[in-house]
Formats: structure tokens, C-alpha cells, sequence
């Protein structure tokens, strides 16, 4: 474990030079040589398995799509390709901003309460004959923002685990939620908050519009700005970015309140898909979106990531969902295959940045 | 030195308010006069809709009955329910109500009762050991199952693809209902089962399950629940791919929305537990042992088919 860190955090660095910031995983160039001496046949075989383990993630979601369009001839219809897009579309608004929390080597375990938390109050701002539906979307939003602000400044300013903050935030948040609805789900809501889970735009629903969306701006702003430079820089060497003039405190806020506030879009969207908000909702959702993170080969150990790598990690835990339940695999054995996939991941992960 | 100081006060401010909250609970529970009767109860997850009811009933009756409720919520562990009741025990309550997290991991609890010579009243779930407590209430499973698989077979004369969605694994309403729906449906050779899935009670997940079985493109006749909200997400499913016309479905619990979707027609039926026959009897029932007299072992409190011709006796009046 140590020794990975030691190699991810010059990789770290170069991430943060380079004019033109790659999508991942970053190969040190010391590679090659280390082939050098194996015989030239175990050589060619070694290149091409390490081409295999650098397009790792990408290669193991075209080789599933193409294993369950064999398997299922409804598997890649428009309609379920839909289908697909709009069921990722509240884990992939969620991993986004986990992306760029754990590119600075922190963790966000409070998404799942946020969500729950951020719906139920969007929800109650949402019956009929009250308030115009920008009023519960910016209530919604603004309580996420709002508790992931909470975690930011504490992680920052007190330098506390973001463990042990999330973890805290995650209980208190359904706390929160609990308390708000006695426990009961907030029911009961007007015709228009359908809109935002169940409207289109151009013939796309707009989950998927907004997954979209926070896809593009989460790359540019991570890929593209000084800002996502910082972000890798706080996680590649904390100390060396605030030595060199980042102001760490305010990246970190930034990448939890972000995450904060995606997190609550995540809770209008699922409140509005089942028109209901459950105060229980949301439960195991940051291992979702942790594991889509980690399977599009972003460190836990932070300097190293990509929005692209995650938004395939997100597709690959959805077409996996989809195509096993369409493919009518026992539930149990969907867990298992799940948990393989995850391990396979990171060890794919380790293979192409060792 | 400054961050400690304010570290330290935020400590000591934590440890204040606990023991504060600690003595306000204290002063309230010494407040029961000495003869007046205290029930613990226990309930498996006070973040269940229907559990709620249950403890509104449970509520209701204690204050009618003039008896002191202690009340703790398990949260869905077994093994907090095992300690909820040992403090029961240590306290010195008069009788517990018990409502089970889980049929074998909850049954330590009822031996810690007896042991204690502690009169214990099980509701609304089932515990392994049920033949040890004094007295159960409740409306078995089994019997939901069957009665929802029986009417989906009424709808569909008989004969058609059922898709079951099923509550959390190993959860006591899971197996019995489970049970109950296949056991029913074996009796009618021409029906299938083609997929059975569980939704974890949930909307969301219902409706996601749903997506996927729709998009299969296998055909589908209908959609047992074992719960609304599952049987609700289900619905939202079926409504985007047009079918509403073609697949019935139906959900236990009787919750405001499914009767809404029983009376336009978007569900077919749902089953009624009485929440407030299972909670006033529990207490009653209770009450009874502390005092020391005997009670019927088992009772039962019917389960009630909701349809479209009786669904307004159940909706409450706004």
C-alpha cells in the first residue's frame, strides 16, 4: 500500500505540469526499459497485455456491452440504452463530485444521507398549491451545498479525517432527515415536480440531460482550469501545494461543497423519478458512487483521476445492474459479480500505474 | 493553544448537554408513580412507515390505559434489539412488547425476558422461539402472500408471467410473504413465475427493477409486491413503457398512495394490516401480564383485501 503511494505521488506532479491535462491512468516512461531484457516474444505478448491494462476500464466496458448484446438481443435497444442512461444518471451526478473529492485523497461518505436529506426538503417545498418549482430545486440544491459545505470547512479549517467527518455527516444528516418527516415519507407533490424526473428535452429525459451536464462542467472545471489543477495538486502533495502558494483550505472546501450540492440535484432527481421523498432513501449510495470512482481508476490515495474514467465506471456498475436483471440473474449472484468487477477494477488499476 | 482551548470547550459542551439530556430522561422516567405499570418496547426499525403507525397505536393505548411506555428503536439490528432488552431487564420494566427485527437473530431477546421472569408480548413479526412468549399479536405473513397471489390469479383468470418483488432477503415479512405468494401460486399450473427480485421496500428500486425486467421484452401479466412503495416504483415503471393496460399489480401495507392508485385504477389491490389493532392489543395485552393474569397465546388480527369497491373505507378524510 505504502510503496503505490511512494510511485502515485511523482505521477501526481507531472499531472499537474503538463499543459495539456491527459484523461488517465498516467504511465511513468521508466516502463519500457524495465521490458528490455525478456526475449522478444514474451516481449510483444507483454506489450500488448500492458496496452490491454492501460485502456484497462475502457476495454473491460466494450468487451461487457458487446457480452450482454450477445446475451440479450434487447440489450442495446434505444429504449434500454435510455433506460440505462437514466438509471446511472443519479449515481454518475453523485460520482462526479466524489471524483474530484477523492483526487484530493479525501472521501465523501455522507452523499447517501445528503440525498435523502436534500429530497425530503425539496419534496416539502413541493406540494401542490405552494411554492413554484424553482423554489424546492434551490432548496433542495442549497441543502446539500450547504451540509457539504458544513464538511469542508471542518475537514479544511480543523483538519479532521474526511473520514471521520463524512462518516459523522452521514449519520447526522438522516438524522436530519428523520426528524424533518417523523419518519415518514414526504407524499403528495404537485404535477410539475414530475418534470424534472420524468420531463425531456429533445426527446432526452432530463436526468440524463443533467448527468450530461455535470459531466461536461466536472470536466472542464477539473481538466481545464487552474482550479482542477489545484484539486490534483492538494491531493498529490498537500504540503507542497500550500508551499507553493495554493490556498488548500478553500480547494478543499470548493471539491466538498460541490459534491454537497451535486449530491442534493441526485436527491430532486430520485424524489422526483418515484414522485415521493423516503427519509430512509439514498441509503449505500456514496459505495456506488465510491466504487464507480475507483473502477474508472481514480487513486484513493488522491493526485490521480479523471472524470471520463468515472462516468465509465458509473456506465459499467449500470450496464451491469441492467443487463443481469434483464438476463434474469439471481440477485444474490449479482452482488457477487459486482464485487468481482470492483476488485478486477483496481487491480487492473494497480497493473497499469505500477 | 487557541485551537485546543476551543477544541477542549467543544468537548466539555458535548459532555454537558449528554449528561443533561441523560438527567431530563431521568426525571422523566422517575416521574411514574410506584404503582403505575411500565412496558418496555422494542421495535425493529422506526424508520418504517408502518412500524410508525404501530407505535402511534402502541402510544395511543399506554395513555388511554394510563401506563408508562419505555420505547427503543433497533434500528433493523438483531443484536441492538438483544441489548435494547437487556436494559428492559435491568431497568425492571413490568412486561415488554417486542416487535422482532429478524425471526432467528431476534429470538436471544425472548430468552432474556423469560430468564428475568419478565412477561414479554411479541407484534407484529415472528420470532423463532414463539412458542416461549407470553402472547403474540399479529397478522401472519404467509397468509398476505397468499391472499395477494390469489387475487392477481382472480384478475388474470388463472394464468399468465409474474414478476415477484421481493423485500429484503431473510427479513421475517420477506420469507413468510415469499412463501406465502409461491405456495398460492403453485396451485395454479398455468401461471410463472419469470423473475423474482428484491426491491429492498423502496420505490426507486422498484421502479429501476421494473425498467430492466420491462425492457427484456419478456411478456409480463403482472406484478406482485410485498410492499407498496415497491409495488408504487413498479408502477411508474410500467406507466412509462405504456403498459399500464396490460400488467396488474398489487402491493401490501395500504399506504395513502397505493389507495390513491387503487381508486384511479393503477394498482389493482393492496392489502391492510391493522397497525392499530396489532398496537392497542399488544399493549392491552401486556398490561394483562404485568398484572399478572392469563392471556390467549396467539392472536391474530386479520389481514384486509383493499379494492377498488372498498378502497374509500380506507382512505382517511383530508
Amino acid at each position: 500500500m505504502t510503496f503505490d503511494t511512494a510511485e502515485n505521488k511523482p505521477a501526481a506532479n507531472a499531472e499537474v505540469l503538463s499543459p495539456v491535462p491527459n484523461p488517465p491512468p498516467p504511465i511513468p516512461p521508466a516502463e519500457h526499459s524495465m521490458a528490455g531484457p525478456e526475449p522478444r516474444e514474451a516481449g510483444r505478448w507483454k506489450r500488448t497485455l500492458r496496452l490491454l491494462f492501460k485502456y484497462g476500464i475502457y476495454g473491460a466496458f466494450v468487451l461487457l456491452v458487446a457480452g450482454m448484446s450477445v446475451a440479450s438481443p434487447h440489450f442495446l435497444t434505444p429504449v434500454n440504452i435510455v433506460n440505462i442512461l437514466l438509471q446511472t444518471s443519479v449515481n454518475g451526478i453523485i460520482a462526479v463530485g466524489m471524483t474530484l473529492v477523492i483526487i484530493t485523497a479525501g472521501i465523501d461518505l455522507s452523499v447517501g444521507s445528503i440525498v435523502a436529506l436534500s429530497a425530503v426538503v425539496a419534496a416539502s417545498f413541493a406540494h401542490p398549491g405552494g411554492y413554484p418549482l424553482i423554489v424546492a430545486i434551490l432548496m433542495g440544491i442549497g441543502v446539500g451545498l450547504a451540509v457539504g459545505l458544513v464538511n469542508g470547512l471542518l475537514i479544511a479549517k480543523k483538519g479532521l479525517a474526511p473520514f471521520i467527518v463524512t462518516l459523522a455527516m452521514m449519520t447526522a444528516a438522516r438524522g436530519l432527515a428523520l426528524v424533518y418527516t417523523s419518519g415518514r415519507p414526504v407524499i403528495n407533490l404537485t404535477g410539475s415536480y414530475d418534470f424534472i424526473g420524468g420531463g425531456s428535452m429533445l426527446g432526452i429525459p432530463l436526468p440524463v440531460v443533467l448527468f450530461a451536464l455535470t459531466i461536461a462542467a466536472g470536466a472542464f472545471l477539473l481538466h481545464f482550469t487552474r482550479f482542477g489543477r489545484y484539486v490534483f495538486a492538494v491531493g498529490g502533495n498537500e504540503m507542497a501545494a500550500r508551499v507553493s502558494g495554493i490556498n488548500t483550505h478553500r480547494i478543499l472546501i470548493a471539491v466538498y461543497a460541490i459534491t454537497g450540492a451535486l449530491s442534493g440535484l441526485a436527491g430532486i432527481i430520485l424524489s422526483s423519478r418515484v414522485m415521493s421523498a423516503s427519509p430512509a432513501g439514498g441509503a449505500g449510495y456514496e459505495l456506488d458512487a465510491i466504487a464507480a470512482v475507483v473502477i474508472g481508476g481514480t487513486s484513493l490515495f488522491g493526485g490521480i483521476g479523471s472524470i471520463a474514467g468515472t462516468v465509465v465506471g458509473v456506465l459499467i456498475i449500470g450496464v451491469m445492474n441492467n443487463g443481469l436483471d434483464m438476463l434474469n440473474v439471481s440477485s444474490y449472484w449479482q452482488l457477487v459479480a459486482k464485487g468481482a468487477i470492483i476488485l478486477l477494477a483496481v487491480l487492473l488499476d494497480r497493473k497499469s500505474a505500477a | 493553544m487557541m485551537k485546543s482551548f476551543l477544541g477542549r470547550s467543544l468537548a466539555w459542551g458535548l459532555v454537558s448537554t449528554a449528561v443533561l439530556l441523560l438527567g431530563v430522561a431521568g426525571c422523566q422516567r422517575n416521574a411514574a408513580s410506584p404503582h403505575q405499570i411500565v412496558i418496555g418496547v422494542s421495535y425493529q426499525n422506526l424508520q418504517n412507515e408502518y412500524i410508525i403507525n404501530l407505535q402511534h397505536a402502541i402510544r395511543a393505548e399506554a395513555k388511554k390505559l394510563h401506563v408508562k411506555l419505555v420505547e427503543l428503536d433497533a434500528r433493523g439490528h438483531s443484536s441492538s434489539q438483544i441489548s435494547d432488552v437487556e436494559d428492559f431487564a435491568a431497568e425492571g420494566v413490568n412486561a415488554i412488547i417486542l416487535n422482532a427485527v429478524d425471526e432467528q437473530g431476534s429470538a436471544p431477546a425472548v430468552d432474556i425476558a423469560i430468564k428475568d421472569h419478565i412477561p414479554i408480548v411479541e407484534v407484529n413479526t415472528l420470532v423463532a422461539n414463539l412458542n416461549k412468549v407470553d402472547a403474540y399479536v399479529g397478522s401472519p405473513d404467509i397468509k398476505a402472500g397468499r391472499m395477494e397471489a390469489k387475487e392477481i390469479m382472480k384478475v388474470l383468470h388463472g394464468r399468465g408471467n409474474i414478476v415477484i418483488l421481493q423485500g429484503p432477503y431473510g427479513s421475517s415479512a420477506e420469507v413468510q410473504r415469499t412463501q406465502g405468494i409461491k405456495q398460492e401460486l403453485a396451485t395454479f399450473p398455468q401461471a410463472h413465475i419469470i423473475a423474482e427480485h428484491t426491491a429492498n421496500w423502496e420505490r426507486s428500486q422498484g421502479l429501476s427493477v421494473m425498467e430492466n425486467f420491462l425492457a427484456a421484452g419478456r411478456p409480463i401479466n403482472a406484478v406482485i409486491a410485498e410492499n407498496d412503495e415497491m409495488a408504487l416504483g413498479a408502477c411508474e415503471a410500467i406507466a412509462a413503457a405504456h403498459k399500464q393496460k396490460q400488467i396488474a399489480v398489487m402491493g401490501i401495507d395500504a399506504i395513502p398512495d397505493a389507495l390513491k392508485a387503487v381508486e384511479n385504477g393503477t394498482m389493482v389491490a393492496t392489502i391492510y394490516q391493522d397497525a392499530h389493532g396489532q398496537g392497542s392489543q399488544a399493549v392491552k395485552l401486556a398490561v394483562q401480564l404485568a398484572q399478572g393474569h392469563k392471556v390467549k397465546h396467539l392472536l391474530y388480527i386479520p389481514f384486509q383485501l383493499v379494492t377498488k369497491k372498498n378502497v374509500a373505507r380506507f382512505m382517511k378524510p383530508h
